[in-house]
């Protein structure tokens, strides 16, 4: 090392050492002058803060994908959907839908199954799409279209992993959802019927309801009321009441 | 009194994070992500776009908490202050030739993003040479990353550094100031 270069790693060291505020305090005052009338000085400084801020940013960086993929594995999907915001907006959304229909019905006293199945049904509105688990990679990529509404998109990928999985809730779930929401009430009722002996599934409260949105929507009203009566939602007393 | 105490915490969040502690910050990241999401996908944005426009905005936040150009000054304001960024980052987008040149119709939703509490996202010289900082670093090799990582970020010190690795304290400090060499190399050679 030539004596720039001891120079050079001299500055750098004790550069770094006031930014550690790691001097001693006659150390910094010195510093500290040296700082505010040398602007060569100065600047050489700045640079070596901001090269220095640049390499703690860019290992942040690449710690970011981890914070997200851990935050979406971590937390119960379940639990999430509950408390996040977009949950409020679903119920914005019924809410909205549901007062529509009441002024519908207000004015117009006969409901055809059709209208009160579209008065209802707002699909799920997903799980966390998470890109980083390779198992899972087709599922995830499915559910991106499935929240973009791109249903047929989102069957067809689902449908490459179903002979795989036939017995998982979740894709029998989803599966059945985004065929709801295509306008194919009989091709959702075969996937849905799938997560009902499933009993521990989270998504076993949901799939009565949206079972019977899907009988509704079939036209098989005796089949829809016992669906709903299954199940355990709000929402499905009031429908059950409507079609009473 | 309260509010006193959540100011207190504000400042132990500052602390924690100028000194890179992994875990508040990726608390930090975690708990404000979904409302991000939110107001990303209810603007015309989809959920990668979100994703990535949040972890810029965490960068620029966590960035600006280093530079000493955020003092809190309410209980929330740390939370408020990066989802401010992200928003404000989101409309910049929304207002670019980028977006539009996508969507080419994107006159009413411009029109209508108006900024709250303008934050002014930096794009001057300091950013770009920032920038360029990150993209070279990420091409230095893995034994530099890791050398300039571990003193850098972690904060460990030479002396821990050259006992983990196997080197005399000599020899680790010289490693150190090569890679910084290189480093300098790599900003004033981009790809």
């Amino acid at each position: 090392m030539n004596h720039k270069e001891a120079m050079s790693v001299q500055f750098l060291e004790d550069a770094e050492r006031y930014l550690n505020g790691a001097m001693t305090l006659p150390e910094k005052t010195a510093y500290d002058e040296k700082l505010n009338t040398d602007p060569a000085f100065r600047s050489q400084f700045e640079k070596t803060k901001a090269l220095i801020l640049g390499i703690e940013s860019a290992v942040l960086k690449e710690q970011l994908d981890a914070f997200h993929n851990t935050m979406e594995s971590e937390t119960p999907v379940r639990a999430l959907r509950q408390t996040n915001k977009s949950t409020y907006i679903w119920l914005g959304i019924a809410a909205s839908i549901i007062a529509v229909l009441g002024i519908f019905l207000f004015f117009n006293k006969s409901t055809s199954t059709d209208q009160l199945f579209a008065a209802h049904f707002v699909p799920d509105p997903g799980l966390p799409t998470t890109m980083s688990t390779s198992g899972n990679y087709t599922f995830y990529d499915g559910m991106v279209n499935y929240k973009r509404e791109e249903y047929t998109v989102a069957i067809t990928k689902w449908k490459s992993l179903y002979t795989k999985k036939s017995d998982n809730d979740t894709l029998n779930y989803f599966l059945g959802m985004a065929q709801l929401a295509n306008n194919n009430p009989e091709e959702a009722i075969v996937y849905l019927q799938e997560v009902l002996p499933q009993k521990e599934s989270m998504f076993y409260n949901d799939v009565h309801y949206y079972l019977g949105l899907a009988y509704l929507k079939a036209g098989a009203v005796e089949k829809a009321k016992r669906a709903f009566q299954e199940s355990k939602k709000a929402e499905s007393n009031k429908i059950l009441t409507e079609l009473n | 009194m309260e509010r006193q105490n959540n100011i207190v915490e504000q400042s132990k969040l500052v602390v924690a994070i100028k000194a890179n502690n992994s875990k508040v910050l990726q608390q930090l990241y975690q708990e404000n992500y979904k409302k991000v999401e939110i107001h990303i996908v209810n603007n015309s944005g989809s959920i990668p776009q979100a994703q990535d426009t949040y972890q810029e905005a965490f960068l620029a936040c966590y960035q600006n908490i280093k530079a000493d150009k955020f003092e809190p000054n309410s209980e929330t304001a740390l939370q408020g202050y990066l989802f401010t960024i992200a928003k404000n980052k989101w409309t910049d987008y929304l207002r670019s030739s980028q977006f539009k040149k996508v969507q080419g119709m994107s006159e009413g939703i411009s029109a209508t993003m108006k900024d709250e509490d303008t934050i002014p996202v930096e794009n001057n010289l300091a950013q770009l040479q920032m920038n360029a900082t990150i993209d070279a670093f990420s091409r230095l090799g893995n034994e530099c990353k890791e050398l300039l990582k571990l003193f850098y970020y972690e904060k460990k010190s030479m002396k821990e550094i050259s006992a983990e690795k196997n080197l005399t304290s000599a020899s680790a400090r010289n490693k150190k100031y090569r890679c910084i060499q290189k480093l300098k190399t790599l900003v004033a050679h981009p790809k």
